[in-house]
């Protein structure tokens, strides 16, 4: 194949729709020309675009949930091999040979055989609590994957609809750097807090956010952290939330308080 | 996204090695960053939500799987993943063809198309948002029946001689269509700063 049949084919090529013979001589030809080479991947990426041309559908909200479980059962072990079957009729298996040897001075002296599956019965014993241990460990893992999940699902909701108010909380001199947005859905009476930058705190002492109504601070939720300087909390809201009329974050016992009683982090007027 | 903003977010590339050593949480990321394109991509070439599922699902799986092989010196993550996610896609058409199509209620004109990428970087949407206008706004400004031969080939599978029979054209005009298309949009992609798309 020449360069030019070869470039003339690259359209086809990179939007797939050669015949296989006619695809094997293009890659038979690509593999020997950096030149032609270069042209089909730059083709490809072009093709690729078209992608992106497609109406966006929003993709079903348990769908990484899915996909963890779908990857945990393509890890999963391989079944160990079962025993086989005991066949009626058929002699059973002697385990101890005469005791020929069983000598007082050397006390105990457990025949081979049983030895080993002695072994092997302690050897399967630790490797099915191992077996335990690891799929335990991994239910918990995963359990926070889709907890975590399922938060952003619900934020991304609210950031995506229409209705949602978005509200950014100026930082005090505690936390300057500090980038924190209220997403509320007055529709839903819900809302997430985002925040970042946030300085790390004491044991026992956690980020908590009120909302205020007519002067009076409501406990709204405790920031969960998801990185080292940042987490995000949702707010579910009784009431209309055109009733409230400002949001704090500030840094509270880990006990709980019925009002604010330590240090604001942001604040911002509703 | 190649790139990470701000030095914030991981790359794609760091992202696929660590999936590459087993890590599931890389593996979501990867998903929330590209499970938009990914699933419009498989609903705009099956139209049928119930399988664009499970192709999304199983495009996923197969980055899980070949994470290992995956090399990026040979191409952009991007590009790899939505190649993977159209073969399955026209895979899955091609093998409906021969059975009853099952019809989807959604057309083309109820599909949210301001809603953006599932993804809450903020700066990442916003370019996903962005992107995806300035390619339809490329395809848009293709010759008519350039346009229908790219789509032709792109989102249903159709060779050069099934799209020419289905148009009406001579082969030849039908590969020179093709051809004219696809420089014609990448002109157009670089012209309109989507160079990032195609380099």
């Amino acid at each position: 194949m020449t360069h030019t049949e070869a470039q003339d084919l690259l359209a086809p090529y990179a939007l797939g729709t050669l015949e296989p013979s006619e695809t094997a001589q293009v890659d038979n030809h690509l593999r020997d020309c950096a030149f032609c080479a270069r042209l089909a991947a730059e083709a490809v990426r072009v093709a690729n675009a078209l992608a992106y041309s497609a109406p966006y559908m929003p993709p079903p909200p348990t769908g990484a949930a899915r996909l963890l479980a779908s990857i945990a059962a393509a890890d999963q072990v391989p079944a160990m091999e079962a025993p086989p079957p005991f066949r009626a009729g058929r002699r059973p298996l002697r385990l101890l040979p005469p005791r020929r040897h069983l000598s007082p001075r050397s006390g105990w002296r457990v025949p081979v055989p049983v030895a080993a599956l002695l072994a092997l019965a302690l050897g399967l014993g630790g490797w099915n609590v191992f077996l335990m241990q690891h799929v335990g460990t991994y239910r918990s893992e995963l359990a926070q994957v889709n907890a975590r999940v399922s938060r952003q699902s619900e934020l991304l909701f609210m950031m995506t609809s229409d209705q949602t108010v978005s509200h950014k909380l100026q930082s005090t001199d505690f936390a300057p750097q500090a980038q924190v947005r209220l997403v509320m859905d007055p529709v839903n009476h819900k809302g997430v807090l985002m925040a970042t930058h946030l300085p790390p705190l004491g044991q026992g002492l956690v980020y908590q956010v009120w909302l205020s109504r007519q002067g009076t601070p409501i406990p709204a939720c405790r920031l969960i952290m998801e990185d080292q300087d940042g987490g995000d909390c949702a707010l579910t809201m009784v009431d209309d939330i055109a009733t409230y009329d400002s949001a704090w974050m500030t840094v509270e016992s880990l006990r709980g308080s019925p009002r604010p009683v330590s240090t604001g982090v942001a604040h911002a007027p509703l | 996204m190649t790139a990470a903003p701000g030095g914030s977010v991981p790359r794609d590339e760091e992202l696929m090695e660590r999936v590459a050593r087993g890590d599931s949480a890389a593996l979501t990321a990867l998903y929330q960053r590209y499970a938009g394109a990914v699933y419009s991509l498989a609903f705009r070439v099956v139209n049928d939500r119930e399988a664009a599922e499970e192709l999304l699902n199983e495009a996923f799986v197969r980055v899980w799987k070949q994470a290992p092989l995956f090399d990026a010196r040979r191409g952009k993550f991007s590009t790899w993943l939505l190649s993977v996610a159209r073969n399955l896609s026209i895979d899955e058409l091609r093998s409906r063809r021969a059975r009853p199509r099952k019809a989807d209620p959604i057309g083309d004109e109820d599909v949210p198309s301001d809603l953006v990428d599932e993804h809450i970087d903020v700066e990442d949407e916003v370019w996903q948002h962005e992107r995806r206008a300035l390619i339809r706004e490329a395809m848009e400004q293709l010759p008519a029946p350039q346009r229908e031969a790219l789509e032709l080939a792109y989102f249903h599978g159709l060779t050069q001689s099934e799209i020419a029979a289905k148009l009406g054209d001579p082969l030849g005009t039908t590969k020179t269509r093709m051809r004219l298309g696809l420089q014609k949009l990448r002109d157009i992609l670089l012209v309109d700063g989507l160079g990032r798309e195609i380099s």
